[in-house]
């Protein structure tokens, strides 16, 4: 019953906000500005929600809906914005950063993004160093046995940082795992999707741009999702990419992974795909987690979209140029 | 004096520049100057430029971050600095300070890690003795490759997916919590890809990272682990005395650094010149001479002081805010915080305290009239305003006497009617006199706020609001008609004869209230796109919220006698439930068991929801009439000569 009544509550507040998100037309609006000036000042009407300030504060706001094993779930899903703190400061560390550069960057979550100890590891002089200070949950216990498992102590950087969002990953779906039968299935619709789509992203980039063996792939990889299984990503891991379109022919990624020479291009495929298994699960029961995840997911892809029109008026790109990486809106 | 918050004046202080840090230590010493932000006020814009502390700012905080994190580090015993030091003193031994913490942090780090891998070498050591591993022969292995480790748990699953489609052999050798000792062969071949395999599942490798070997005895491994914790105990002891030598230091650099902040602030609020720079702020009247005291001798007599009255100042009559400084008798004092949480006064109006503290406590002990159960909350009192609760044990100590009061007017210790007579009357036994008491309140308490905001409003030369106003005197004439009737209907009955008398006192008032509206209303506009109809209609319905918002203040008051009910009857129960128990020498203990935790039920659930009803009809039906409380409190810059708290706007 208060599983039922908190989604009475959740499903019309999250209702109202899904009307509050950009429309295609106001995005597209938005990218025919003339220049950054006027982005900025329709986004600030709109209470910047570009930044990633205002979707963990969306985040708050529906996790405070909740209680119990959903609420678990918003709360993990907005923590995974930890371990791109924990990027941000291994990033600056290793590249001899100053603190003041890396601070203002940190989202508000977690330890690293609200107390001192974010400052005491941005002021660290190396990876190393940096490792040893990160707080011991929820990833500097993981990443520095990561640490001292490299050989001669010389740790890669994309290997702690593909660790870190692993395990973030991971979190989300333990807390999905804890939900009752019905609830796991549409929450899996929605962030099983999204893990399915950042499993196939991941795989992509750790072979074209690291190079790294079909053994450090299934070990790096993600062991969660909705349609990528065991088996799935053994294959991810073993075949060329060229392979894998056809291979998965059976899931809705095949067409994304068409083109895989270019991963940009498979990105955007993949956040269609993403968004579209959102839009599906806002027409299911209002009684779901699904409803909420959905209106989560859809808020990042506006504020990815929102951040990709700022930038794009800042460089000056066309604003056919801007529309064709589109994600989010009606159309 | 009671009901009029101290008297003010505005000072404007001039001192040249090199003088201001002496100027604002003095005015901060003495802590009763509130001071304005002169660059911002609009006649002053053009003739000065603010004071530049921007960099001073920065460096001030950055400093004090710091100390905080020399603090939070060695986390020493609160100190008293006793005199503070000086910022160059405390900027001068920073480094010192900031690198002695670097060396004892990583001093530790290295150590615990040291300590840390031993600890886990040794385990392994022992586990895989007990395994019956040799450690050396694995190394020595030629179409195999072995790799000997801890893993955790739930990474064993990955590991066997990663290495599913690689021949290999894993074998547990031991394990404690959350992990697993394995050993794992893979053909040589295979090496890279294990090790590489091996550093993405967090694998914590026994001799792959170069450090401790299980491969010496155990006896060694322990006098190693005994060495590297000997080392920890000893760099423990001196950071003990690290903490124990900076505690003092920290302290005072910390309270100094804070000084420092407030002074920046303070000076920021200034405007300069090119040789002397301008304070100004407000300050009770009577300690102007203590300020061109303080002031000549922190400058040598450098300084010009100019005081004005409020009332002399173009800039208050054209509605700048004078800060308050409420000033009531000590008992009164606590009850300030009730009326400061609503809002302060605006200066020259009433402050409302002393009516509060009456009327709260009145209220209390009407809702909550038991002479034990007052006994105890006044000895909870006194016992909470002894120690730093001060304002709170007084309120308590004051309302457990007025429920003492009271106790005696219902006859009432813990409950028990029959110890002591009633000297007024008993709650559940004379209802409708203590109803009638009620909305008696009622009428009184309403008419002392209307009273109250004809006062305020007179005060602030506002005659329209104070004779038209929906809380004027004509509003005020048509409640008190309605009163004096409501009242003679009340205690004596008659009603009917008496209406036709009054019946005027009551609609005249009224009547008048209707045309000003209906005129002021007709004038604001004047008379544009308003029909007359329009504002006869507007000034009606004010009319008739007015009425009915008194009417509804009045009756909100029998919530007192309800609450006087609900407590004796409260108690009524506990003694009921008491009197179900059997007689026997086990049920006398259970009566007095029910009776004690009963009277512990209801002191601490109806006085919580007593207070909360006094503190409602105080902020709702008093406050509403005549104090909105929008004025501004009176916060000077105050610098404490010792370490303590210091404060500032």
């Amino acid at each position: 019953m208060a599983a039922l009544r908190d989604y009475a509550f959740a499903q019309a507040r999250v209702r109202a906000r899904l009307g509050r998100l950009a429309g295609r037309r106001a995005l597209e609006a938005l990218a025919a500005a003339p220049d950054e000036a006027s982005v900025l000042r329709e986004l600030e009407a709109r209470g910047r929600p570009d930044r990633d300030e205002s979707v963990i504060r969306a985040f708050d706001e529906v996790h405070a809906m909740l209680s119990g094993a959903p609420a678990e779930v918003v709360a993990r899903y907005r923590d995974r914005h930890e371990w791109e703190n924990v990027a941000v400061l291994l990033r600056g560390a290793e590249r001899g950063l100053p603190a003041s550069d890396l601070v203002p960057l940190l989202h508000p979550v977690g330890a690293l993004g609200t107390t001192p100890v974010g400052r005491a590891v941005a002021e660290a002089s190396s990876l190393a160093e940096a490792v040893a200070r990160l707080p011991a949950h929820p990833y500097g216990d993981l990443l520095r046995r990561v640490a001292a498992a490299a050989p001669r102590g010389a740790v890669e950087r994309f290997r702690l940082e593909a660790v870190a969002e692993r395990e973030a990953w991971e979190r989300i779906w333990s807390a999905v795992a804890a939900l009752g039968a019905a609830e796991r299935r549409s929450a899996a619709r929605v962030i099983g999707c999204k893990l399915d789509c950042v499993s196939l992203l991941r795989f992509l980039r750790l072979r074209t741009e690291h190079g790294l063996a079909p053994q450090e792939l299934l070990a790096l990889a993600i062991r969660a999702g909705h349609r990528i299984g065991r088996h799935e990503r053994a294959l991810l891991a073993h075949e060329p990419p060229s392979e894998w379109s056809s291979r998965l022919a059976h899931t809705p990624y095949a067409g994304a992974l068409e083109s895989w020479g270019d991963a940009a291009a498979v990105e955007m495929g993949l956040r269609r795909v993403v968004r579209a298994a959102a839009r599906r699960e806002l027409a299911g029961s209002p009684f779901r987690i699904g409803l909420v995840l959905a209106y989560l997911v859809l808020l990042e892809l506006q504020a990815s979209d929102l951040r990709r029109v700022l930038a794009a008026r800042r460089l000056g790109r066309r604003a056919e140029w801007v529309c064709s990486g589109l994600v989010s809106g009606d159309a | 004096m009671m009901f009029r918050p101290t008297p003010m004046q505005r000072v404007l202080l001039l001192v040249p520049r090199g003088d201001l840090d002496a100027a604002l230590e003095a005015v901060g010493r003495l802590g009763v100057l509130h001071l304005l932000d002169l660059p911002g006020r609009e006649e002053w814009r053009r003739s000065v430029v603010p004071c530049e502390v921007g960099e001073r700012r920065l460096r001030t905080e950055e400093a004090l971050r710091q100390v905080d994190v020399l603090i939070d580090f060695f986390r020493p015993p609160a100190r008293e600095p006793e005199p503070l030091p000086g910022v160059a003193e405390v900027t001068r031994d920073l480094p010192d300070w900031l690198a002695e913490l670097e060396t004892l942090r990583r001093e530790r780090t290295r150590l615990h890690g040291r300590s840390e891998e031993l600890e886990r070498v040794h385990a392994s050591a022992v586990a895989l003795a007990a395994a019956g591993v040799a450690p050396g022969e694995l190394g020595q292995l030629r179409v195999l490759h072995a790799a000997c480790g801890w893993l955790r748990q739930e990474d064993l699953p990955r590991l066997e997916e990663a290495l599913a489609r690689t021949p290999h052999r894993i074998v547990t050798a031991g394990s404690r919590t959350g992990e697993r000792l394995l050993v794992a062969f893979v053909h040589a071949r295979d090496e890279v890809a294990l090790e590489r395999t091996l550093e993405s599942v967090a694998f914590a490798p026994i001799w792959l990272s170069g450090g401790a070997q299980p491969t010496g005895s155990v006896a060694s491994l322990e006098r190693d682990l005994d060495e590297a914790r000997a080392s920890l105990v000893a760099l423990e002891r001196r950071f003990e005395h690290a903490r124990e030598r900076l505690a003092t230091p920290l302290a005072g650099a910390r309270a100094a650094l804070a000084r420092e902040l407030l002074l920046v602030e303070a000076c920021a609020l200034g405007g300069r010149s090119d040789s002397a720079v301008f304070l100004t702020g407000w300050l009770p009247a009577g300690r102007v001479e203590a300020l061109r005291n303080a002031l000549a001798e922190a400058t040598g007599g450098r300084f010009h002081l100019r005081a004005e009255d409020p009332g002399s100042l173009a800039s208050v009559r054209a509605g700048e805010t004078v800060p308050v400084q409420l000033h009531n008798p000590a008992l009164m004092r606590p009850f300030e915080r009730l009326t400061a949480n609503y809002g302060v006064p605006r200066w020259r109006e009433i402050d409302p305290t002393p009516l509060v503290a009456l009327g709260f406590c009145a209220m209390f002990g009407l809702m909550f009239g038991d002479l034990g159960q007052g006994a105890v909350l006044a000895a909870a009192g006194a016992w909470l305003a002894r120690r730093r609760a001060r304002d709170a044990g007084l309120i308590l100590l004051q309302c457990g006497i007025a429920s003492m009061v009271f106790g005696l007017a219902y006859g009432s210790v813990f409950g028990i009617e029959g110890w002591l007579p009633a000297l007024w009357l008993r709650p559940l036994e004379d209802l409708p006199r203590l109803l009638r008491t009620g909305a008696a309140i009622g009428l009184g308490t309403i008419s002392v706020s209307f009273g109250l905001g004809v006062l305020n409003a007179a005060l602030r030369r506002d005659w329209s609001e104070a004779l038209f106003g929906t809380h004027g005197l004509l509003a005020a004439s048509a409640y008190w008609g309605a009163a004096a009737l409501a009242l003679r209907w009340l205690f004596t009955g008659e009603a009917g004869e008496a209406v036709a008398r009054f019946w005027p006192l009551l609609t005249l008032p009224l009547a008048i209230l209707l045309g000003a509206r209906v005129t002021s209303g007709w004038r604001s506009t004047g008379g544009a796109g308003r029909s007359l109809a329009t504002s006869i209609l507007e000034a009606l319905v004010e009319l008739a919220d007015v009425v009915i918002r008194g009417i509804a203040n009045t009756v909100s008051f029998v919530r007192i006698s309800a609450f006087a009910v609900s407590h004796a009857g409260l108690l009524f129960a506990v003694f009921a439930l008491a009197e179900m128990l059997p007689s026997s020498p086990g049920g006398s203990v259970g009566r007095a068991l029910v009776i004690v935790l009963g009277n512990a039920i209801v002191i601490a659930l109806e006085g919580l929801i007593v207070s909360i009803q006094g503190v409602r009809l105080v902020y709702y039906e008093f406050f509403s009439r005549f104090h909105e409380g929008t004025g501004v409190r009176y916060t000077p810059l105050q610098l404490c000569a010792g370490g303590g708290e210091e404060s500032a706007r």
